[in-house]
């Protein structure tokens, strides 16, 4: 059952893997059809994406990602500017998102009166993006899929 | 495309109003309830990125991977992720993932000059036999190599160490770990005689002061910089002091921002000790009791080819000789070493240098010093390592909370795989080594081997490894789970002549592939991650398990089941001279596979002992639990040698458990009688060596191999960023990771820029010595480096900034120096 | 003003024989979908509209179908276009 669900999803990707039959003289997806002694064109640095169109997440757990520019940004020990619009107390001039309550929890789950320092530099968990081409796709399909798969073949599919 | 998406919400948001007036349930028409189906098969896993050795939960429905999330219940990182920990989840799913064995072909055979063609394993291990065993025939063991990782499994190390060390009888197996740890290990075995942290990351809630020596945590180990940032802002009182060359994020938190000429941290490093014993501020008690002081011998060369002049002029190559001396003639090497004379050399305000000494000076700040590459890829990298336990020896401030030096990891089992496995050239597991004869007997005893089947010269390591396929030396070269043409240094000089040196046959395990797939004769495609049950060891010698949760996609196998099933095609008379089979004749007619792995150790487990809840593809192929197996014949090697290990089961209990586990109680600080059992005594007991005591190093400044000049007037440093892990072979291929970072850029200082009549995004070229790569410039980024210092990130396969980089290594570590070379760039 | 749209729902009661029918008959309305229906003889239906009159007339035709108890107005939205989400 399960290398037929695998299966499935293999249809559903559009990417040309390396699985094809055939001679392939260029292998590394990453580089595309240059030798590796040759050098290949670098490039233009991309926009940053900057729509403020949230993006939906993978799973509920994923840190959503940055949908604006954050060129620039101060964020040291003296300053964040993130929370200039993202606090609890900003939000009702920004209409940005608050950070997420379980900001406010330190090491030991105790909910604290303000975002926990282990939470401060923002930038570990949360990107911005660029407009850049992706060298290859991914074929990461979220849950909703898988179940939608397994409705869909409900009785054969549950495991 | 803006109205729409908002229109849609706003929809959702009207029809869920309406359904709240009928009193109809909404969860009825757009949520799943039936718990059949929503239920999440969770189940815990380490991180697969970087050292620090993160707790994941990760979230299976159907035999796939749907969700990953920090583990709260692990101490390491108590719920939180980084970025790329956040993104797990899509790493196995890249649309390019490796599925069959491939092998250039022209006209239906192998032609090292063909295209890559699909071949059945049966095909792939039929080519590969063959070229093995022809090169065994011809140049004996010494021509076959092998290149690892600190990213394999404990198990799948052990068995490749075994298979090479014992079955090939070849030394030449060495782990990208060389690239990464090796001068920490090498540091640790000449100040303390025993390999790995004495503290763990408890450290962090009790540490007064972090000083960062060359060391970007906020990008690199983002989990353990949390830590930082927690014990900072909660405590006023705690300062932290970061050094660099270059200034970077980690700049954001310091006190104490230090950007200092490249090399001259060991002058830094000298001027504190030295500052220490000016202020009366040594710990007379403890050197008295805890320390010997020693002098080590100098002008020890690069770790260059021998013909090189740097070589040549070197007056004790390699040596890692010291002479005793006493604390007064210690404290009159480091003497000429004043704060003036560091400031005037490091280009650090001579404040700022104090501030820093005040911190280890002061008796009640406890400090902890933290460092990986900056210090490690260093042409002195083993004597920096030495001279920061200088300044805790002198202070005593050493394995008691908060007091801690401690040495961080790339890898995510550079210590787990790569160091307490010994996959290194000259390595046996716990921390013995092949030129021992004793060593050697231990580990053939508990192999049931014959006496001499481990050979006593020290292999081969990663640099001259490709040296020696360069010069036709090795010729038959398998590399598992690692990226090595796009990480070894000096590409166009070293790596690639080597690899497509046509005497040799290039075999290649990845799931990706990668660069190195690319320079391969035979690439093999390779199971990762949570496709197979693993361990891993993180810096703070913590062993942390998983199960195999998902299966590998089309015919992709692990690295454990390739390395045995590979054992299989070759009996042991093809492996072993006459007069070792002699020495036992029951091995006679046997496959090297039964000797090594079917020895009553490896096969001692049933499948019966493997989890009914987890599917376990090695252990059903071969017929019994292998992964207990390996590891309990691993453990014999180090119970009761201060390297214990707890049984199998409990580990795939435990969020991991810090070694030495002694009584089923895990070791947090060693050498302090108060927490490490095999600590005897008052105070501290150093019993990696004899003496029971702690070695402080007189050593000097020496030069880099290479510096800056008229024809190439630029330091060139690499290194990584916060999205990209490893060669950017898995983080690449995430989406959201890629679009992150996409492409390797130049970093300048803005006036470097404009005197070369270039700006932010102009195309340049890069060059040293040794080859160019095009690139852009980035005068804006995250990394600021001063005038007359570049830095490039070594993530990105088309930019192969190894192209670039120099060979020299740490003579005594065998560790390249990526941080330090000359280049000149040019507008294109 | 095509920019702006106006986006409601209305709550449907209807004897629940003639719940197909009515929905087809409301899906026939170019402006309308029905998005949820409940067998015991309610549905939800949502309307995007250029005008808030278009509601009103959408209103009145669903009112007078062949087996409709009752329909009213829950949400009504004006949605201007411009940047800015609406949580």
């Amino acid at each position: 059952m399960k290398s037929f669900l695998l299966a499935a999803f293999a249809v559903v990707s559009l990417t040309a893997g390396v699985t094809s039959t055939g001679a392939q003289e260029f292998v590394a997806t990453l580089r595309g059809d240059v030798h590796l002694a040759d050098d290949t064109v670098p490039p233009a640095i991309p926009a940053e994406v900057n729509s403020d169109i949230r993006q939906i997440r993978n799973y509920p757990e994923q840190p959503p990602l940055i949908p604006h520019k954050i060129e620039g940004y101060q964020i040291d020990s003296n300053a964040n500017k993130c929370l200039t619009c993202h606090s609890r107390t900003a939000v009702g001039d920004s209409q940005a998102p608050m950070v997420s309550v379980t900001h406010f929890m330190n090491r030991d789950n105790q909910v604290l009166t303000s975002v926990s320092p282990r939470r401060y530099f923002c930038t570990q968990c949360h990107v911005s993006q660029n407009e850049a081409k992706l060298l290859v796709e991914n074929d990461f399909v979220d849950v909703d899929s898988v179940l939608d798969y397994v409705t869909k073949n409900s009785g054969e599919a549950k495991e | 495309m803006v109205k729409m998406t908002r229109r849609a919400v706003i929809k959702s948001q009207a029809i869920a109003a309406a359904a709240a007036a009928a009193g109809m349930p909404v969860a009825a028409q757009n949520l799943v309830t039936d718990a059949t189906l929503t239920d999440l098969k969770w189940s815990k896993a380490a991180c697969r990125f970087c050292g620090t050795g993160c707790s994941i939960m990760v979230a299976t429905k159907a035999g796939r991977v749907v969700a990953t999330h920090g583990d709260a219940a692990a101490e390491v990182n108590k719920g939180l992720n980084c970025i790329k920990g956040y993104f797990l989840s899509k790493i196995l799913y890249g649309g390019d993932r490796l599925e069959q064995p491939l092998l250039r072909k022209k006209d239906g055979v192998f032609d090292k000059n063909g295209d890559f063609e699909p071949v059945s394993w049966d095909e792939a291990f039929d080519i590969m036999a063959e070229k093995w065993k022809a090169t065994l025939k011809a140049k004996g063991p010494e021509a076959i190599g092998m290149f690892g990782s600190g990213q394999w499994t404990v198990w799948e190390g052990y068995a490749a160490s075994k298979l090479m060390k014992a079955g090939f009888r070849s030394n030449n197996i060495d782990p990208n770990a060389r690239h990464c740890m090796a001068s920490a290990v090498v540091g640790f075995m000449r100040s303390f005689g025993i390999d790995e942290p004495m503290g763990c990351y408890d450290d962090f809630e009790h540490a007064d002061a972090f000083v960062l020596w060359g060391s970007n945590m906020a990008e690199m180990h983002p989990i353990l910089w949390t830590r930082i940032a927690d014990r900072k802002f909660s405590y006023p009182h705690v300062q932290v002091a970061v050094l660099s060359t270059y200034t970077h994020r980690s700049f954001d938190l310091a006190d104490i921002p230090m950007v200092f000429t490249p090399q001259t941290d060991m002058i830094l490093l000298n001027a504190i000790a030295n500052y220490i014993i000016e202020n009366d501020a040594v710990n007379k008690d403890f050197i008295g009791k805890h320390v010997n002081f020693k002098k080590g011998v100098q002008d020890i060369g690069y770790g260059l080819r021998p013909e090189h002049p740097l070589q040549q002029a070197a007056e004790n190559p390699d040596s890692g000789a010291s002479d005793p001396i006493s604390f007064e003639e210690f404290a009159e090497f480091v003497k000429p070493y004043t704060i003036e004379k560091a400031a005037e050399e490091s280009g650090v305000p001579a404040e700022q240098i104090e501030k820093l000494a005040k911190l280890y000076a002061d008796p009640d700040t406890k400090v902890m010093s933290l460092w990986t590459m900056g210090v490690n890829q260093h042409t002195r990298g083993v004597w920096v390592n030495n001279m920061i336990y200088n300044l805790h020896l002198l202070t005593g401030k050493i394995s008691t909370p908060g007091n801690s030096p401690f040495s961080l990891t790339g890898q995510p089992s550079a210590c787990g795989t790569a160091r307490e496995v010994g996959t290194f050239s000259h390595r046996l597991p716990a921390d013995m080594v092949v030129n021992n004869p004793e060593h050697r007997a231990i580990a053939e005893k508990i192999w049931k081997l014959p006496e001499g089947t481990i050979p006593e010269k020290v292999g081969a390591h990663a640099v001259l490894q490709n040296r020696k396929l360069k010069d036709g030396e090795i010729n038959c070269y398998w590399v598992q789970v690692n990226n090595n043409m796009q990480a070894a240094p000096n590409m166009m000089e070293e790596g690639l002549p080597g690899y497509r040196n046509p005497e040799n046959f290039i075999v290649v395990s990845d799931a990706y592939p990668t660069v190195t797939a690319q320079a391969a004769d035979l690439i093999l495609p390779a199971a990762m991650w949570v496709e197979k049950e693993g361990a891993y060891g993180n810096a703070e010698r913590r062993t942390q398990f998983w199960h195999q949760l998902v299966d590998a996609p089309g015919e992709s196998r692990s690295d454990l089941w390739q390395l045995m099933e590979f054992a299989k095609r070759f009996k042991i008379e093809d492996v072993w001279p006459q007069e070792l089979i002699d020495k036992m004749p029951e091995v006679a007619g046997k496959t090297m596979y039964e000797v090594l792995y079917e020895n009553g150790n490896v096969n001692a487990f049933g499948l019966d002992e493997t989890s009914e809840d987890y599917a376990n593809d090695e252990s059903n192929h071969f017929g019994y639990y292998v992964q207990k197996g390996l590891f309990e014949e691993y453990a014999k090697f180090g119970r009761g040698h201060a390297h214990d290990l707890a049984p199998f089961e409990a580990y795939h209990e435990a969020r991991g458990l810090r070694w030495p586990v002694v009584d089923g109680k895990e070791t947090k600080w060693r050498f302090n009688p108060e927490y490490d059992p095999y600590a005897k005594g008052e105070g501290w007991d150093f019993y990696g060596n004899k003496d029971g005591k702690a070695n402080i190093f007189a050593l000097p400044y020496e030069p880099p191999a290479e510096m800056p000049d008229d024809e190439y007037p630029l330091w060139l440093s690499t290194g990584r960023v916060l999205e990209h892990w490893h060669s950017g072979s898995m983080t690449q291929r995430v989406p959201e990771l890629y679009k992150a970072v996409p492409d390797a850029l130049c970093y300048m200082h803005p006036d470097d820029a404009a005197e070369l009549g270039v700006r932010r995004g102009s195309k340049i070229r890069l060059a040293s010595r040794r080859g160019s790569i095009e690139t852009r410039v980035e005068t804006r980024g995250r990394n600021k480096p001063p005038r007359g210092l570049v830095f490039v990130p070594w993530f990105d396969a088309s930019q192969l900034i190894n192209k670039v980089t120099l060979d020299a290594t740490d003579p005594l570590s065998k560790q390249t120096d990526y941080k330090k070379c000359a280049v000149r760039i040019e507008a294109v | 003003m095509s920019e702006l749209a106006h986006i409601s729902s209305l709550l449907i009661t209807a004897k629940p024989e003639t719940l197909d029918a009515v929905s087809r008959q409301i899906e026939s309305l170019p402006c309308a979908e029905v998005a949820m229906r409940d067998p015991a003889g309610k549905l939800v239906v949502a309307m995007e509209t250029e005008t808030e009159r278009a509601i009103i007339d959408a209103l009145d035709i669903i009112q007078i179908l062949p087996g409709v108890v009752n329909a009213s107005l829950v949400f009504h939205q004006i949605d201007d276009g411009q940047d800015g989400l609406p949580e």
